[in-house]
Order: structure tokens, then sequence, then C-alpha cells
């Protein structure tokens, strides 16, 4: 990164001077804000690589952990493999569906005789809550066993729908697969779709945004105070109650990983994070978190019954929860863990899923609503962080353009 | 004014100590895991039952 300056700098400067006293010139003039910008950068990249070069796992070794007496492992089809193991010869299939967290690998094994003998998930970036309940529900011991032309009819778990349905299309996706290879059944593949249903909720999340976008504009006729309440309360009925879609840390941390690119069930708070980013890049205006926020919305309507002001923190105390969302982003680009990389209340208060701890922070946010204004915004949420850095990064590169020019 | 202050300070300590221990329990179940594990398994006995 220092080198990637230098020459920067160097470039800049038509190489006129040595690079390390470019560099050196580089450091001296930057500020505190500056400076923990550029290293929250590098930490971000740091760990992305990290996280890259230690999940670079092979999937012999996983096999071997799933069934350790698999020997002979050879490869007959892409991602289905040929093996000897305690139960004769088996055929293995690993197969990704898309989950909330991005793809979610489930490998089967099945013997001659056509009995699934394991199942087990590689992979998954699922919400912790949502896992657990998953594997609490029994969802792949019901398959374990079964004969793969007697597959029994398995619904998806109530309250984990995503997470179950991937497990599921990936168990199907498998068990298919090794059928047709192995016994020459039929199968044709079909290309998953987004349901009509996540595509009206996405339409109506860009709406949202539009209607903020105009409410913020000179162009809007009434009230901007009215206009912005109604657009949080609109924004509390659908992205709140109805999607229970909010983006938060884990939407960062989801985004930065890239697992997105393999598919997800939902694109919504994935699409809701690039909107208000983009706005925030090219306004400057942290529209989200004044005019979209659903839990936002619940703490303003709160307080509005005392009318009270905001929490009066130091301003050294805004670098709390910054450099807590940098190290949560950094925890979860390492370990590429969206589902874990969160402390937010958003889904404990809208889809009441999530750990205790989560119930506590939300019933504090709601109670302390009546007495200060957005308590959990004004203290401790990481996407006002999220937004203040990049509206940051966007000031400082329009301030050194506008001097260069 | 003063206990305005100090309101506002118990609720960032007490909204930090939640998060943390949300942020530890995670970071058990990723630990207990092993980030290179498989995430859960089932299967027959090799008997058969």
């Amino acid at each position: 990164m220092a080198c990637i300056l230098t020459i920067g700098l160097n470039v800049g400067s038509g190489g006129n001077f040595p690079p390390g006293i470019c560099f050196l010139e580089f450091v001296m003039a930057l500020n505190k804000s500056k400076c923990m910008w550029i290293i929250s950068i590098l930490a971000i990249a740091l760990s992305w690589f990290a996280g890259e070069r230690s999940s670079r796992d092979s999937l012999l070794v996983q096999l071997h952990e799933m069934e350790p007496s698999l020997t002979d492992i050879e490869k007959i089809q892409e991602d289905i493999y040929k093996a000897r193991s305690a139960y004769g010869e088996v055929y293995v299939a690993v197969e990704a569906a898309p989950g909330y967290g991005g793809p979610v690998k489930v490998a089967v094994v099945v013997d001659g005789e056509k009995r699934i003998c394991r199942l087990a998930i590689l992979e998954a970036n699922e919400t912790r809550s949502n896992f657990d309940d998953v594997i609490k529900a029994g969802l792949l011991d019901v398959f374990s066993g079964k004969y793969i032309d007697k597959i029994p009819a398995v619904h998806a778990v109530s309250g984990a729908t995503m997470t179950s349905g991937a497990i599921l299309q990936g168990i199907d996706k498998a068990v298919h697969r090794i059928d047709a290879a192995r016994f020459g059944a039929d199968y044709t593949e079909t290309p998953g779709r987004i349901s009509q249903s996540q595509i009206a909720k996405t339409a109506v999340a860009v709406c949202l945004f539009i209607l903020a976008l105009w409410v913020n504009s000179a162009r809007y006729p009434w009230s901007g105070k009215w206009g912005r309440r109604g657009c949080l309360f609109l924004s509390f009925v659908t992205l709140g109650v109805i999607f229970a879609a909010q983006p938060s840390l884990s939407t960062v941390v989801l985004f930065l990983g890239g697992s997105w690119t393999s598919g997800l069930a939902s694109y919504i708070t994935l699409l809701c994070l690039l909107l208000s980013g983009f706005i925030v890049l090219i306004t400057g205006n942290n529209l989200y978190c004044r005019m979209i926020c659903p839990f936002g919305a619940i703490q303003e309507g709160l307080s509005g019954i005392f009318r009270p002001k905001a929490p009066a923190l130091e301003p050294w105390m805004r670098w709390i929860p910054r450099l807590l969302a940098l190290a949560v982003i950094c925890f979860g680009l390492y370990f590429r863990a969206p589902g874990n990389a969160s402390y937010e209340p958003f889904s404990k208060v809208f889809s009441f899923a999530g750990s205790g701890f989560m119930f506590a922070v939300a019933v504090v946010s709601v109670i302390a609503s009546l007495f200060f204004l957005r308590p959990w915004c004004g203290t401790l949420c990481p996407m006002r962080s999220v937004f203040d850095f990049l509206r940051f990064g966007r000031n400082w590169f329009i301030e050194k353009h506008s001097k260069e020019k | 004014m003063k206990m305005r202050k100090y309101a506002a300070w118990g609720l960032l300590i007490s909204f930090l100590c939640l998060c943390v221990l949300e942020l530890w329990t995670s970071y058990k179940t990723i630990a207990n895991a092993g980030l290179k594990s498989i995430r859960y398994v089932c299967g027959v006995r090799e008997s058969g039952e």
C-alpha cells in the first residue's frame, strides 16, 4: 500500500522527489481522521486476503472429515465423486444453493443400494440463530438412511425459510445428480430463478429510495419535515414489518466478502445497502439513516411522545461505534462469516430472530427512545459509521481534486 | 444536564456490553466449528441402522 501511495504521489509530482520523502510528506500532511481512514482500508484489505488464504480449503479434506472411511476418491463429473468407504462403493455429490448469506454448500453420500449414508453442510454463512433453528429441527436427519427414489417431502423450517430452503434445494440437486450419474435416471437441472415476490419487494425498496430522494430535493413542494416522517413510516411498514429486510453489518461483510456473486435467496438488503452507499457517494447525504431506516423510524416514533433530545456524547465517543464496526467487519471477512458479523437488534425487532443479547438491546433501545431521540442511532449503530466512512472518503477525494484544479 | 450526560454514558456502556457478549457468542460458534470444519454432519451407522 505504501508503495502504491509512493508511486501515486511520485506520478502526481512529476517524479521529482525521492519516493521516501514523498511518502513522508504525505503521512505528515494527514490528520487523525485521514490516518484512521487509511488504516481502516488497510485493515479491511488485510482481513480479506487473510480470510481468502485460510478459506482456500481443499474439498477433499472436508469430505474426509465428513466420512473418515472414504478412500480412492475419484472425480467422475463436476462436483460428483466415486469412492470406497465402510459402506462399500459410494457416490458423493457436493451442491450449493443460494441462502440468505450466500451459497449453502451441502454434501450427500449415497451407497450402491441408493441409500443416503451421510449428509453434511460444508459451508453456510447464514444468520447463526436461523442456522441453529434448522439444525435443531432435524432437517438433515430426516433424509439420513432414506433411499433416493423414496425421498420424503420435507417443508422449510418456519422462521428460517431461506436457510432451510437452500439446504433442501442443495440436497435435492445432489441426490438427483447422483441418481442420474450412477443409476441412469433422467435429470435436467432447472436454473434458479428469483421469485416474483422478491422482484416486487425489490421494486418497493427502489421506490422508497426514489421517494426519499424526491422528498429531500428542492422540487418537493410540501413540508419536508412531514415528507421525511412519511418516508420513515412507509419504510417501517414495508422494509421493517412486511419484508424484515434491513441492511446491517452482515450485509456489508456479505458485499465485501463477495459470496453474493454465487447467488442469494434475497437481494433486498444488499440493494438497500448499495443504494444508500451510492447516494452518500454522489450527494454526500446519509439519506438512509435519516429517511429510510425502519429501526430509526420506531425509535423516532417513540421519541415523539416526550420529544427528548439525542444522547449527549463526547466527540471522542463517536470513535467507539466506528472502531467496533471496523473490528467486526475485519472479523467477518477473515472468517468469511457474514451471518455472525452483526450486533444490531434489527432482526430481533422485525423477525424475532436472534439471541437473548439482541433482545436485550432491542428492549433497552425501545425503552430509552422515550428519554432520548434515537438512542441506538446516537450511540452504537454501526451503519452510521459505515456511511460516515464513505462520506469522509468522498469529501477527501473532492477536496484533493479541487486543490489540484 | 449532568444527569443526561451520565444517562447517555450508561446507555452507551450497556449497549456496548450487550453487543460484545453477542459478538463473543458468535466468535465461539465459529471457533468451535473451526474455520475448515464442516458445519453439520449426520448419517447412518455402518451396520445400516
